[in-house]
């Protein structure tokens, strides 16, 4: 068997080959910066919401489900794919006067709240600031998510939520963010990119 | 649509695969899951009591329960004040508590009560639409036959015990007042008194009864109940814990059509207020009893018997027990023990039930739709346990020619004395007409007639029978008051020798119009007014819409106080409500108003309402609100494909839990899809072992769209998801996932 010759000298590349290195190492770098680029795309893509009957215009994420005119909220959306809970941002609307206080908003909410919503705790009361800049109101909760099909064995599933209390004139905007308490942390940009996109 | 990442050919989406829980007919585990335990509680300190239990059943998607009424409010025998409702989570497995549960919908006589799921087990309050319910349709129980074999379904006992069926055979119908339809199924099987409250169903599957019997007083010592629950906290489970009423054998169902009214009142959320007037005069005082026990071939129109009898030809196949009652109340038990030559007749017998008539009056039981063998037949009473009243009658041998009266018809006579008008309400006046058929009398044979007034007699004839008038024939008679015939119930009664041979009530009331009587007047439909005498307020008409309240209200004139009466309500043809009262009001009156509340909005509908008397319709009214028509719920029926399954890990199998099934309808492909809360058909979220099921039924031959989107997972999505004829039901599904790497 024949040993390679290691000691024999190897012979310079030519201009031909060092171009063609070259080009590769630019291409890659090139497709992983587009790669880059496209993600960064996909991720911070958003899908224009705007209702005209109360004053909102909104962005989402691609993906997450649309729904409009509920019970308690101008319009809701969440994201189906989270394991477990659905994450959810939803925006509701609530009269105000000169009187009315961020209390009285958060009592109510929770007030409502603790009729339906299993184990439904308040953490605490906050300062939250907006994308703006500006300081405002923040409600953090927890409740317990169980399923509704009584013929399931679903496990209960801790959620962890955010009102957000914004005062607009005569009316008060109380944006809502949940999620599972253990991604809460994890999926709060979702919160922060649609504070970005809201008008009001 | 924003594309999704991986778009996989159905053929890989869908892997059909056996079913989760080994069930081969579809409709049996639908009634199944549709069957619950209801238990009655209430609290003795801290600690909730069960107090009563029964059997209900599902009826629509949104959780309303048909069951019995006697274990849904607190009485003597079941004194808890809370409902809770437990399913079947495990085939096999003993029901589970799940819910909290409040009455819709009660009628105490008819022993039905609807209740409405409102929330959690732990108080929390259900969000409106929440829930999708697997549920039963009722069927029609007027087409049953005799012989037809039916299943009834619930839960055998108080202990562990699952869900459970019985077959058993129709051998009777029991017919009573207020209806032509049978009010009783008497079916020949082994059912158990815990049962009552569940379903019977129809080979189709549909619900077609209600199985129902009165638990017994709860008596330890007697045996009569079951301790459960160490009550008192003594340590101990004894006599002297809360015990727990058990019923006696069940062989009788109540037809599902008597529950239609309450259930189409429940789902349109209407409540009825009546005024304080229909509530019964004065006190129910006494123990409650029957007399005047006496048989009759035929009912007629008015509910009235034909003739009475006091032996059958063999070959009948009708007959019918009539009696007086007082002192009734919705609480009275009654039991009706039926023998021939001794032998019990579990076709013809009741057993206990509560009681659906009023205070006082004639009532019958009875049937013209099965042939009553030759024998002895000895009827006996019972009320609240007691003994209260008993009848032979024999059946058999040909029809002999013995004299008889029957048919008695009242009215205003025309100048050949045929009288005239509805013929059992008559207007008031000086002069009552009767009359009657005559067959077989033979001269100088004695006969006696008698008139009553509110049960008091006012008057009395003897005579001899004169052959002028032949021995068979049609013969008026009257009574005359110059000063005038009040107005309330009247009896008349004709005796042949010292016997009874016919009898009949009519009712004297109102002004005369022509030959019929003018009672009700002015019947109409106002929104807004809800108290009597308050007056008047406009017809709803169109502009009825969006109201919460619709009132029915009329004028009325000369009505005396216990004259029974009954006010029906429909809507779009359909009663919601059949009631019958003992009028309690003055004589005359204007603007009673019977109100109809809307838990939001009176729905859109022809609402009509019609006020009778001895079953003749004397007065109505209509009314059109919004476009005149209920709206037509996609998702009343409970028929269509029930969907479930399993989605798993591709690689290890194992299930996935809390990841989203989407059904998209039909209206929308995976293309068009928007991810728009109203392009999706129906949502379902796995359990901690992988399993989902679609909470609604899908459509036969109707392509739906079905997306998975679960993160860490390679998302899936299938169009044109489609389930033929021939497609099995329920449709079981294991759906791999690949793990996003």
């Amino acid at each position: 068997m024949a040993l390679p010759d290691l000691f024999t000298p190897v012979r310079p590349p030519g201009p031909r080959q060092r171009w063609a290195s070259l080009l590769v190492l630019f291409l890659g770098i090139g497709g992983f910066a587009l790669g880059m680029v496209m993600r960064g795309q996909v991720l911070s893509a958003t899908i224009p919401y705007s209702n005209l009957q109360a004053g909102i215009d909104a962005a989402y994420p691609p993906g997450w489900l649309l729904e409009e005119a509920g019970q308690d909220h101008v319009f809701r959306i969440r994201d189906l794919s989270a394991p477990g809970f659905a994450t959810t941002l939803q925006v509701a609307l609530f009269p105000v006067n000169d009187e009315s206080a961020a209390r009285n908003i958060f009592d109510t909410l929770t007030l409502r709240r603790a009729r339906t919503l299993a184990a439904y705790f308040v953490v605490d009361e906050e300062l939250f600031q907006l994308p703006n800049g500006l300081l405002t109101n923040a409600m953090r909760y927890t409740f317990v998510s169980t399923g509704e099909n009584p013929f399931l064995s679903s496990a209960p599933v801790l959620v962890e939520g955010l009102d957000v209390l914004i005062f607009e004139r005569d009316q008060a905007l109380v944006i809502t963010f949940r999620a599972r308490a253990d991604s809460f942390e994890r999926d709060f940009p979702h919160l922060q990119r649609f504070l970005q996109n809201l008008e009001f | 649509m924003r594309r999704l990442v991986v778009l996989l050919p159905v053929c890989l989406l869908l892997v059909a695969g056996g079913p989760l829980v080994a069930q081969p007919d579809a409709v049996t585990e639908r009634i199944r899951q549709a069957t619950v335990y209801i238990l009655q509680v209430r609290l003795e300190g801290n600690t909730p009591v069960i107090t009563c239990t029964g059997s209900g059943t599902v009826v629509d998607r949104s959780g309303l329960i048909l069951t019995n009424a006697h274990f849904t409010q607190p009485n003597a025998t079941c004194p808890g004040d809370a409902l809770i409702v437990a399913f079947t989570i495990q085939g096999g497995q003993a029901p589970v508590p799940r819910y909290r549960a409040e009455v819709a919908q009660l009628d105490e006589g008819l022993d039905i009560a609807l209740l409405r799921i409102t929330s959690q087990l732990d108080g929390r309050l259900l969000e409106p639409g929440s829930l999708a319910l697997p549920f039963v349709e009722p069927g029609d129980s007027d087409s049953l036959a005799l012989d037809e074999t039916l299943t009834v379904t619930g839960f055998p006992d108080v202990a562990d015990d699952p869900v459970a069926s019985r077959r058993g055979t129709i051998i009777g119908f029991s017919r009573e007042p207020g209806a032509t339809s049978p009010f009783w199924i008497h079916l020949q099987a082994d059912i158990p008194g815990s049962m009552t409250g569940g379903g019977a169903y129809n080979q189709a599957g549909r619900l077609v009864g209600i199985p129902t019997t009165v638990p017994r007083m709860a008596d330890a010592a007697a045996g009569t109940c079951t301790a459960l629950q160490d009550s008192n906290r003594d340590g101990l489970l004894n006599r002297e814990d809360l015990c727990l009423p058990r019923g006696s054998a069940i062989n009788l169902l109540r037809p599902v059509s008597h529950a239609l009214p309450l259930l189409r009142a429940a789902s349109l959320g209407l409540g009825i207020e009546l005024p304080a007037q229909t509530e019964a005069p004065g006190l129910t005082t006494g123990e409650p009893g029957v007399r005047r026990l006496f048989f009759a071939p035929a009912v007629n129109e008015a509910g009235m018997p034909n003739t009475v009898a006091a032996r059958l030809p063999a070959g009948s196949n009708s007959l019918y027990l009539f009696f007086d009652y007082y002192n009734m109340t919705s609480d009275t038990v009654m039991e009706l023990r039926v023998t021939r030559d001794g032998v019990p007749e579990p076709g013809f017998s009741l057993s206990p039930v509560r009681w659906r008539g009023e205070q006082r009056g004639m009532w019958y039981v009875g049937s013209s739709v099965q042939p009553w063998p030759n024998g002895v037949y000895d009827f006996a009473l019972s009320l609240d346990g007691r003994s209260a009243g008993n009848a032979r009658i024999v059946v058999g041998g040909g029809a002999d020619p013995v004299p008889t009266f029957s048919d008695l018809i009242f009215g205003i006579v025309d100048a050949r004395g045929t009288p005239l008008g509805n013929g059992f309400v008559l207007p008031a006046g000086n002069i009552a007409n009767a009359r009657f058929i005559y067959r077989n009398m033979r001269e100088g044979l004695p006969w006696t007639v008698i008139w009553y007034y509110n049960g008091i007699e006012v008057a009395r004839t003897q005579d001899l029978w004169s052959l002028q008038d032949g021995e068979s024939g049609a013969r008026t008679i009257q009574i005359e008051e110059p000063e005038g015939l009040p107005p309330g119930v009247w009896r008349l009664e004709l005796y042949i020798e010292d016997k009874l041979a016919a009898t009949s009530d009519f009712i004297i009331a109102g002004t005369q119009s022509g030959v019929f009587p003018q009672i009700f007047t002015n019947a109409r439909f106002t929104s807004g007014v809800v108290a009597t005498g308050t007056g008047n307020a406009a017809d709803p008409g169109q502009s009825g819409a969006g109201s919460e309240t619709l009132a029915g209200q009329f004028d009325w004139q000369q009505i005396a106080a216990g004259t029974p009466w009954r006010l029906r309500f429909l809507v779009d043809d359909e009663a919601f409500l059949d009631r019958s009262f003992l009028w309690s009001a003055a004589s005359s009156g204007r603007d009673f108003a019977a109100a109809i509340r809307s838990s939001a909005t009176i729905p859109d509908g022809t609402w009509s309402m019609q006020l009778l008397v001895n079953n003749v319709l004397l007065a109505s009214a209509e009314t059109q609100v919004g476009i005149g028509r209920l709206f037509v719920d996609r998702l009343a029926g409970a028929g269509g494909l029930r969907l479930r399954g399993r989605i798993i890990d591709g690689q290890s199998g194992a299930g996935l839990p809390g990841v989203t099934f989407v059904l998209i309808t039909e209206d929308w492909s995976i293309d068009d899809f928007e991810w728009r809360e109203d392009q999706i058909f129906a949502t379902a979220r796995t359990d901690r072992h992988g399993n989902f099921e679609v909470p609604r039924l899908l459509r036969r031959n109707t392509d739906y769209s079905v997306i998975i989107n679960a993160a860490g997972w390679l998302p899936l999505a299938a169009d044109a998801y489609n389930f033929d004829d021939n497609a099995p039901d329920p449709v079981d599904l294991v759906i791999p996932l690949t793990r996003d790497r």
